[in-house]
C-alpha cells in the first residue's frame, strides 16, 4: 500500500513538477538565453497588468495561443495515426524518465522510499528499448500525414534517429562495463567513489572521457536539435511535423523539449555522478582536506536531489548554449559523421574499456 | 574586393575532429552569454551599467536621426508667413514618380510672388524619398526634414498630403492623456517614456495619439 502510494507520488512529481515545469523552461531559455547569446533583449512584450515577468507571460500567452488554434487534420491523411502519433511521441519520451534515479534511498516514517520510479534491474536496456518509439511516432506522423514533404521528413528524421540510436547505446557500453552494471541507480551510488585518497570522485566523466565525447553529440542528434535539426528544419527543409497544428503540434514539440531534459537526465546519471554530490556522505561532508560537517538524513537526501536538479537545469543551459552555436548539418554530413566516426570510435572505446579492465584485474 | 571561397580546402587536424572547433565557438556565446546576463543582473538590481543588450527598443526608445536623412516633406513659409512655394512646377517636372500634383493660381493683389498653389498633393504611395523635388524648388520651399518615419496608413487616399498637412510638419497635434495638445517634435525627446502611440489619419491631418498605458 506505502509502496504504491510512493510510486504514485513519485510519478506525479517526476511529471507535473519536473518534466512540464522543465520543458516550459526551456521553452522560455529557448527564446531568452538565444537573445542575451547575442546581444538582444528577447520576447518580452505581453503583459499582464502590467507585470511582464522577463517574457514569461509571453510564454503563457504561446502556450493559449496552442490550445486555442485551429486544430486542423489534412482530409486525405489516415485519421487514426495522425491523432495517435504525438501521444505516442509524448508516451516515449515521459515513460523513459521512469528508471532514471533522482535521489538516493530516503527513510521516512521508518519506510525507505527508493527517489526514483522504478528500480529496474535492466534500467539501462529498458531506456534504449522504449526511447526509440519516439521514432515510431515521427514515422507514423509523418506518413499519416498524406503529406510528399512530411513523409521525405520522416524518411530523413527515421534514418538519422536510427543511427544515432546505435551510437548511443554503444558508447554506453563501456561505462556498463566499468562499473558492471545495468542498473541506474547502482551506476550512480558507485560514482560516489573517491580515487586518489578522495580527491577526485570517481564520476563517469573521468572514467569515460571519450564515452562522454560520443555519447553527447549521438544524444543530441537524438533531441532533434540545432546541429541535427534535419528531422524538422522548420525555416526551409520542413520536416515530418508540417501538418500538424494546434495542441498536436504542442505535443510534438513538448516532447522535444522534454527530450533535451531526458538527454540532461542521463548525462548527469552516466557521467556526471548523478545525484551525487562531491564529498557529501550519508551521514555529511567529509572534505579530503580534513574538513567534516555531519547532516541529518533529511538534509542530505535534500542537497542529493538538489544536486540531480542543479545539474539537470545547467545541462538544459548548456544544450541550449549548444543549439545557438553551430549551424545545422548536411545529410550526409551528418550520416557520415555517425557511421565513419561516432560508430567506429565508440567500438574502439568498448576495446579500449576492455583492454584497461582486464590489464587492471 | 570580391572575397573568393576556397572550396578545395582540407580540413587542419583540429577542424576535422569537431570538438576543438566547436568548443572555440561554444566559448565565445558563453562568454557573450555571461557578460550580457551580468549587465541585464545590475541593471535589475538597479545597479547603474550599461545595456545588456545592444538593440534598441524601438517604440520606447528612438535613434537619433542623421540629419541628412530624407524624409515625409514639408513646406515652408517665408518670414511674413506666406507659403514660399510659387506654384513653378518644377518638383512637379523633376518628379521621376509623378507623386507631386500642383494647381496654379493667381495670388491676391497685395502680395509680391504672382502665382501661389491652389492645390499642392504629395502621394506617398508613389514616392520614392529621392530628394529631387527639394534639389529642384528654387524658392527653397520644399524639404524633407520633418524627421516622421511612421507614415503608414490603412489607405491610399490618407497617404497623399494635401498643402495643409504639408504645412504642419506631418502629424503634430497628439491626444493621448499624458502628453494632450503637445506637438510632435517637442514631444519626440519624451518618446522613451511613451509606451504607445497611436496613428490616425483625419481628414484635417494626421493625430497622433500618445499614452503611458501599453496598449
Amino acid at each position: 500500500m506505502f509502496e504504491t502510494i510512493a510510486s504514485i507520488i513519485k510519478i506525479c512529481f517526476i511529471v507535473v513538477c519536473l518534466l512540464l515545469p522543465m520543458a516550459f523552461l526551456l521553452m522560455w531559455a529557448e527564446r531568452k538565453e538565444s537573445a542575451i547569446m547575442q546581444d538582444r533583449i528577447g520576447a518580452n512584450r505581453a503583459s499582464v497588468f502590467g507585470i511582464r515577468a522577463w517574457g514569461l507571460i509571453s510564454m503563457m500567452a504561446d502556450a493559449i495561443k496552442m490550445f486555442v488554434k485551429e486544430d486542423f487534420s489534412p482530409p486525405f491523411a489516415n485519421k487514426r495515426l495522425f491523432h495517435f502519433a504525438p501521444f505516442l511521441a509524448m508516451f516515449a519520451v515521459l515513460i523513459t524518465f521512469a528508471v532514471i534515479p533522482f535521489g538516493p534511498e530516503w527513510t521516512l516514517l521508518g519506510h525507505t522510499v527508493k527517489l526514483q520510479i522504478a528500480d529496474l534491474g535492466v534500467g539501462f536496456l529498458y531506456m534504449f528499448a522504449l526511447a526509440p518509439l519516439g521514432i515510431y511516432a515521427i514515422a507514423l506522423g509523418a506518413w499519416a500525414s498524406n503529406n510528399k514533404y512530411s513523409a521525405l521528413g520522416g524518411i530523413r528524421a527515421v534514418g538519422q534517429l536510427i543511427s544515432y540510436e546505435v551510437v548511443v547505446g554503444l558508447s554506453l557500453i563501456g561505462l556498463v562495463m566499468v562499473f558492471g552494471t545495468v542498473q541506474l541507480d547502482s551506476i550512480v551510488v558507485q560514482q560516489g567513489d573517491y580515487w586518489f585518497n578522495g580527491w577526485i570522485p570517481k564520476w563517469g566523466v573521468f572514467l569515460q572521457p571519450l564515452g562522454l565525447l560520443l555519447f553527447f553529440p549521438a544524444g543530441f542528434a537524438e533531441t532533434k536539435r540545432v546541429p541535427f535539426d534535419l528531422p524538422e528544419g522548420e525555416s526551409e527543409i520542413i520536416g515530418f511535423n508540417l501538418e500538424y497544428s494546434g495542441l498536436k503540434f504542442g505535443l510534438f514539440m513538448m516532447s522535444e523539449f522534454i527530450e533535451m531534459v531526458i538527454l540532461g537526465a542521463l548525462l548527469t546519471t552516466f557521467f556526471f555522478g548523478g545525484w551525487q554530490v562531491p564529498w557529501l556522505f550519508s551521514d555529511g561532508f567529509h572534505f579530503p582536506w580534513g574538513w567534516d560537517f555531519s547532516l541529518p538524513h533529511t538534509a542530505v537526501v535534500l542537497l542529493q536531489v538538489m544536486s540531480f536538479l542543479t545539474k539537470l537545469v545547467f545541462f538544459g543551459w548548456f544544450l541550449q548554449i549548444v543549439r545557438w552555436t553551430l549551424p545545422r548539418f548536411r545529410y550526409d554530413q551528418l550520416i557520415r559523421l555517425c557511421w565513419l566516426y561516432l560508430l567506429p570510435l565508440a567500438v574502439l572505446n568498448v576495446v579500449i574499456t576492455g583492454i584497461v579492465i582486464l590489464v587492471l584485474q | 574586393m570580391a572575397q573568393y571561397v576556397n572550396h578545395d580546402q582540407k580540413f587542419g587536424a583540429t577542424e576535422a575532429i569537431y570538438y576543438p572547433g566547436i568548443a572555440k565557438g561554444v566559448a565565445l556565446t558563453i562568454r557573450h552569454f555571461v557578460v550580457n546576463m551580468w549587465f541585464h543582473l545590475m541593471k535589475a538590481l538597479r545597479i547603474k551599467a550599461r545595456p545588456g543588450a545592444i538593440t534598441i527598443q524601438y517604440p520606447d526608445q528612438r535613434r537619433v536621426l542623421p540629419a541628412a536623412l530624407r524624409i515625409r516633406h514639408r513646406i515652408k513659409l517665408n518670414e511674413d508667413g506666406r507659403l514660399r512655394c510659387t506654384a513653378c512646377m518644377l518638383c512637379e517636372t523633376a518628379c521621376p514618380d509623378n507623386c507631386i500634383y500642383i494647381v496654379p493660381m493667381e495670388s491676391p493683389e497685395e502680395v509680391p510672388e504672382e502665382k501661389m498653389p491652389a492645390i499642392f498633393e504629395i502621394d506617398l504611395a508613389r514616392c520614392c524619398f529621392c530628394g529631387m523635388c527639394v534639389e529642384a524648388c528654387p524658392m527653397d520651399a520644399i524639404h524633407m526634414d520633418t524627421g516622421i518615419a511612421e507614415m503608414a496608413s490603412d489607405s491610399r487616399e490618407n497617404l497623399v498630403l494635401d498643402l495643409e498637412s504639408l504645412l504642419k510638419p506631418g502629424p503634430i497635434v497628439c491626444t493621448g492623456p499624458a502628453f494632450r495638445g503637445k506637438e510632435i517634435l517637442e514631444l519626440l525627446p519624451h518618446l522613451k517614456d511613451v509606451r504607445a502611440m497611436e496613428h490616425q489619419t483625419q481628414p484635417e491631418g494626421s493625430i497622433y495619439r500618445v499614452g503611458k498605458t501599453n496598449r
